[in-house]
């Protein structure tokens, strides 16, 4: 595939902002944000501070969990006339936990138009309650209402379909087409509506339920330009990239070993040695592979998220835009 | 220390089942049926099991009936543990297993005596039995023996038998499985009619994807054997009372069951194709 076409492409996410509790833990400030085309919406933004239970990411700090806002207006949300001025129609805020205690809140916005073909959602488990795991909540856009009808009813086990199979791993977990794969469990009504990838991350939140985050996009609108798995060595010490996907180039390989992130380098290994998701506008210039490949696909930018479980690093995702 | 002593009890819950395998042991070695089941049903609601031949589906129901012991886990009813058959589980199987040597009545009375003879004099025990073939709709049939009568008819006798022990739990095992397409349509309204009525909490097993969806509040799917284990469930969110005609043009119906047999015969379909 010509990467030109590729980047050419509106993402599915459109803009990606960090929230970092202040020195005294009493408000969440701006840490970081990729906004893409969306910079009266950066501007905004970076001014200011969320307090607990405060606007979104303020939700999902008190809430101790994943937040899927599909309407802005009316909701506890404080910049509504500003992400409409920019066309953005969702917000998912994603809280980073380390054990009891909250790293960052990671904020994105997804846009929503006429050729938009794509759906958030969150699942979760209560093992108190249950050893389903079921739809908490999920954006459908204006085009996916068969796709939502089924997703509201089905509940997966453990390791079956992705959210099962994110849940069981504590891994992110990524297919790139539905409709071949036998691990989407919704396969037929995911290609009715276009939905053709899936990319399932777990959540680190705080208390004993379990989240993944389901992202669902078309090949047309991808959910990120490239995505790609790290995982730490058994001390901790080095990153190691397991695979991935680019919509310029396919399938990407995992790393043979030697092209490994040392902790605390560039925008990956300074999201494993934080635990803090981190935003590198400059993706051609971070070392290694990550910089290598944002060179040949013309990738600008990459977003590491740290995907923690019970205060552990079991991996660091990396999105490219 | 303190201690919480009281367990919360959901009353609604009928039947629990909790981590339980299920392994046979062969002469090439231990055979893994099942594996990792975890269930609960709930008072009043009708659940069935579906899956290819081989993936432990009446295995599964076998365990809840107590025909078999789980090799491992546990499985409560109305939160007291399951160790073998007994009346507050009725079953009703393919082959209708009535005794062909007595009547029709009598072979609800014989299931009636062995719970309610202790309480009940005979007169009183006949009109249980009578109430159930009349709940079927055999009170025609009462003195017929089980050779004169049709396979329809011997499962409803066999359905009147097992309600008529007001169980906790109706078990059925491809109740319908033997029957004629129209017989077993017209068995399908009738069990939903009874269902209905009595309020009774059914699991039931199935090769039937329609059957599933007309019937269930839940469908369990579960994956290919050996080692099998429940993938998914379905939620099935169709008004009752439910009617095969106007079902068959109904968008949220056709959704269900175009999810079941995607489950079956894409994502789980390889049986199949070895075969």
């Amino acid at each position: 595939m010509d990467a030109a076409v590729v980047t050419s492409k509106k993402t599915f996410i459109r803009v990606v902002e960090v929230w970092v509790p202040s020195n005294d833990r009493s408000t969440l400030e701006f840490s970081a944000g990729l906004y893409g085309s969306a910079k009266r919406f950066g501007a905004t933004s970076r001014q200011m501070c969320f307090g607990l239970g405060e606007g979104l990411p303020g939700q999902a700090w008190l809430e101790g969990r994943p937040i899927v806002l599909k309407q802005f207006a009316g909701a506890n949300f404080r910049r509504t006339q500003a992400a409409h001025a920019e066309g953005l129609t969702c917000g998912i805020a994603l809280p980073v936990f380390a054990g009891d205690f909250l790293t960052a809140v990671l904020v994105i916005f997804c846009g929503d138009d006429e050729a938009h073909a794509g759906a958030i959602e969150l699942w979760s488990n209560d093992p108190a309650a249950s050893k389903d795991m079921t739809l908490d909540d999920g954006y459908y856009g204006s085009t996916a209402d068969a796709f939502e009808f089924i997703s509201r009813r089905t509940a997966f086990r453990q390791g079956h379909g992705l959210p099962g199979l994110a849940w069981e791993s504590r891994l992110p977990v990524f297919q790139e087409d539905l409709g071949k794969g036998e691990r989407f469990l919704r396969a037929d009504s995911a290609i009715k509506v276009g939905i053709n990838r899936g990319f399932v991350l777990p959540c680190a939140t705080r208390g004993a339920s379990t989240f993944v985050m389901a992202f669902l996009s078309a090949m047309a609108t991808p959910i990120v330009r490239r995505f790609e798995t790290w995982l730490p060595d058994a001390d901790g010490e080095r990153l190691t990239r397991s695979g991935g996907f680019c919509e310029a180039t396919g399938t990407v390989p995992a790393g043979d070993g030697h092209d490994f992130i040392e902790r605390g380098q560039g925008t990956l290994g300074r999201a494993a040695f934080t635990g803090v998701p981190m935003v590198g506008e400059s993706a051609a210039s971070e070392p290694g592979l990550v910089g290598a490949a944002a060179t040949a696909a013309g990738l600008d930018a990459v977003v590491a998220v740290p995907v923690l479980h019970d205060g552990r690093l079991r991996a660091v995702v990396a999105w490219y835009f | 220390m303190l201690v919480n002593a009281t367990p919360s009890i959901n009353t609604r819950r009928t039947l629990q089942i909790q981590d339980v395998g299920m392994v046979f042991p062969t002469k090439r070695g231990p055979f893994v049926a099942l594996r990792d089941i975890n269930l609960e049903v709930q008072r009043g609601e009708f659940v069935t099991l579906i899956g290819h031949s081989g993936c432990g589906k009446s295995t599964l129901l076998n365990l809840v009936a107590g025909l078999t012991t789980p090799s491992s886990g546990i499985m409560l009813l109305q939160e007291r543990e399951l160790t073998g058959p007994g009346p507050d589980r009725g079953v009703v199987f393919q082959n209708h297993s009535l005794l062909p040597w007595l009547s029709c009545l009598d072979n609800v009375l014989l299931a009636v005596e062995r719970v309610f003879s202790e309480k009940e004099g005979k007169a009183q025990l006949r009109e249980r039995a009578l109430a159930a073939l009349d709940l079927v709709g055999m009170s025609h049939a009462v003195a017929k023996r089980p050779h004169e009568i049709s396979g329809g008819m011997k499962q409803r006798v066999g359905i009147a038998r097992a309600l008529a022990m007001e169980p906790k739990m109706l078990l059925m095992d491809e109740p319908f499985g033997a029957l004629d397409a129209l017989t077993r349509a017209r068995l399908q309204d009738e069990l939903m009619k009874i269902v209905a009525t009595t309020g009774a909490t059914v699991m039931m097993v199935t090769h039937d994807v329609d059957e599933a969806v007309l019937l269930s509040d839940r469908i369990v799917m579960m994956t290919n054997g050996p080692a099998a284990t429940i993938g998914e469930v379905l939620r099935v969110d169709l008004p009752r009372p439910r009617v095969r005609v106007a079902l068959a043009e109904n968008r949220d119906y056709v959704q269900y069951r175009k999810e079941v047999i995607d489950f079956l015969y894409t994502r789980h379909s390889h049986v199949e194709k070895a075969a």
